[in-house]
């Protein structure tokens, strides 16, 4: 998959941040920065990029990367 | 970068930045961004900020001040990522570098960063942009834009004629140190665009890329402009934008701005029918009345018959209401209320501690240590002096004092270290009350998020109940107020 591409909606949404540390952050809150704001600039960012309304889940165990990668996977918006 | 860094990489500066109301008046002279939000101090009172705002586009331009072009080179990408809100007065830092020959500055707030801004130089060709010499701009609007509901959508365009006022810029450019005038012109023309017509009034524009392109030839005197929104959702705007000097691009790229929903008039459906006449004779000075909770609370105890005084630092919603303008913590204001009742009713049954400061995060660090101090001080405030100031009146009968406090103090918020403190404080200062005045009924309200002014950002309105829910819960226990001497808790 294009793994570049899901990565730059992350580094969009959440600027100034080491994509390193985006893609190893265990939950949203992990992410340095990371507020309410920064959630809905993901959303909108993905949804501009691959034109889909994700459901982000509330819970501290969702691993913000690897969740939406599957979650784009699972709905075959990425191959 | 300075003289002797290499393109790919140098090593970090760092530079202390304070904003004053001069600077953000002298930004909007040179921009014709007249947004309410950074220049009227009444209207940012009522917003979540609770005070005027300093331009993003400002706070890009100091950092933009930090960047040294080589000569023969230019500015040929600009971008800046607006984080936090900034506030004159407060102490920021810029540090600054450069990686991989991207040049990169940030604005601290303490370890918060407020604002990121990046630049990529090239080599220089064309005509550089100079302000142009007399005083006067050219703005399509001269007050910002209040767009309807459907103009929010893909495809909303807006063009025009666009020319700083050249003396203000100027004076801008060399105070911040800002050597490329078609950085400072693309920072004024941007603030312009959003905050004054796309979309206006309810931006919060929190960022920008621009490509940057020198004309062949000298630039004309007025430019043009363009913009068109090309992805609307989750309560923002991305707009495609350029500028333009006759057929000469000169800026091209995307703004991005959240648009703040207006807040909904606390409904008077309570205070146009009676729903009863539970509180006939009975009176009570809420503080904090003009809008939001403490609105509510006034419109629902009307509602059940009694007659309400509020406190507020500006005229209420609900004209009907007898108000005293002033802050409630101010003890003059709090002396002409109480002799008002005095003279006019001879008794109070009910005091509703309500009002309190604007909030916004703040961490417990150097930087921040003032600030939470002003906030706790001016919160506890808030409830001490009314507390004080009516012991005397609500000695008289059974009478009955609410505070208003928060869920907070039992789930804390990392970022409000000062509202958590606050709100245990006046906690505390309710349950003494009612030692040292045990004839007195006292309730504390513990509300989770509430659909207000005070939270409407983007995102906090999310999960937030209505004020009107609440008050009814408060007016509902007020009926039947709970014996004297205990303190009760209520959600």
């Amino acid at each position: 998959m294009d793994e570049d591409r899901l990565m730059r909606c992350f580094t969009a949404a959440f600027p100034g941040v080491d994509p390193t540390d985006i893609k190893e952050a265990k939950n949203f809150d992990a992410i340095p920065g990371s507020d309410s704001l920064r959630l809905v600039n993901l959303l909108a960012v993905l949804d501009e990029e691959y034109d889909v309304e994700i459901e982000l889940p509330d819970s501290p165990d969702f691993k913000p990367y690897d969740g939406v990668k599957q979650y784009l996977l699972q709905h075959g918006l990425i191959p | 970068m300075k003289p002797g860094d290499t393109q790919e990489s140098s090593v970090s500066d760092q530079v202390a930045v304070v904003f004053t109301e001069a600077d953000v008046e002298l930004f909007s002279e040179a921009s014709g961004d007249r947004n309410p939000l950074h220049l009227d101090r009444a209207y940012a009172q009522r917003t979540p900020y609770g005070q005027p705002v300093v331009f993003g586009c400002l706070g890009a331009l100091a950092c933009f001040g930090q960047l040294r072009v080589p000569s023969g080179m230019c500015v040929r990408s600009m971008a800046a990522d607006f984080l936090r809100p900034i506030f004159s007065d407060v102490h920021y830092e810029v540090k600054t570098e450069t990686i991989d020959g991207v040049w990169e500055a940030r604005l601290f707030d303490g370890s918060a960063l407020a604002l990121l801004a990046r630049a990529t130089i090239g080599a220089d060709s064309g005509i550089p942009i100079r302000p142009i010499g007399d005083d006067s701009g050219v703005f399509q609007h001269a007050v910002a834009n209040v767009p309807h509901a459907a103009e929010i959508r893909r495809g909303t365009s807006t063009s025009g004629a666009y020319r700083c006022n050249g003396a203000a810029l100027a004076a801008l450019a060399r105070h911040w140190g800002v050597d490329d005038h078609q950085i400072a012109t693309a920072l004024c023309w941007s603030s312009y665009l959003v905050g004054m017509e796309l979309p206006g009034e309810p931006a919060l524009f929190f960022r920008l890329a621009f490509e940057l392109q020198r004309p062949a030839t000298p630039p004309s005197s007025c430019l043009r402009y363009r913009a068109s929104t090309t992805y609307a959702g989750f309560g923002q705007i991305k707009i495609e934008v350029a500028l333009e000097s006759g057929d000469s691009p000169l800026v091209s790229g995307h703004c991005w701005s959240y648009v703040r929903p207006p807040v909904p008039v606390t409904e008077d459906a309570d205070s146009s029918r009676v729903v009863s006449a539970s509180m006939a004779g009975k009176v009570a000075v809420i503080t904090g009345t003009s809008r939001g909770l403490g609105a509510a609370i006034a419109r629902a105890l009307e509602a059940r018959g009694a007659t309400v005084y509020g406190i507020s630092r500006s005229q209420p919603e609900a004209n009907s209401l007898r108000v005293e303008i002033g802050d409630a913590a101010n003890r003059e204001v709090l002396r002409l209320l109480k002799q008002r009742i005095l003279n006019e009713q001879g008794r109070l049954d009910y005091l509703i501690c309500n009002a309190s400061p604007p909030l916004l995060p703040l961490t417990l660090e150097p930087n921040g240590a003032e600030r939470v101090a002003e906030f706790v001080k001016s919160a506890i405030g808030l409830t001490l002096f009314p507390l004080c100031e009516f012991s005397d009146l609500l000695e008289i009968g059974e009478a009955c004092v609410v505070i208003i406090s928060s869920v907070a103090v039992e789930t804390p918020v990392k970022e409000w270290p000062h509202y958590v403190a606050a709100k245990r404080a006046v906690e505390a200062l309710g349950t003494v009350m009612a030692l040292q005045h045990p004839q007195l009924r006292t309730v504390v309200v513990r509300p989770d998020k509430l659909i207000t002014n005070l939270t409407n950002t983007p995102r906090g309105h999310v999960g937030a109940e209505s004020p009107k829910l609440i008050a009814r819960r408060i007016a509902e226990r007020l009926e039947n107020p709970p014996p004297a001497g205990k303190v009760e808790i209520q959600y």
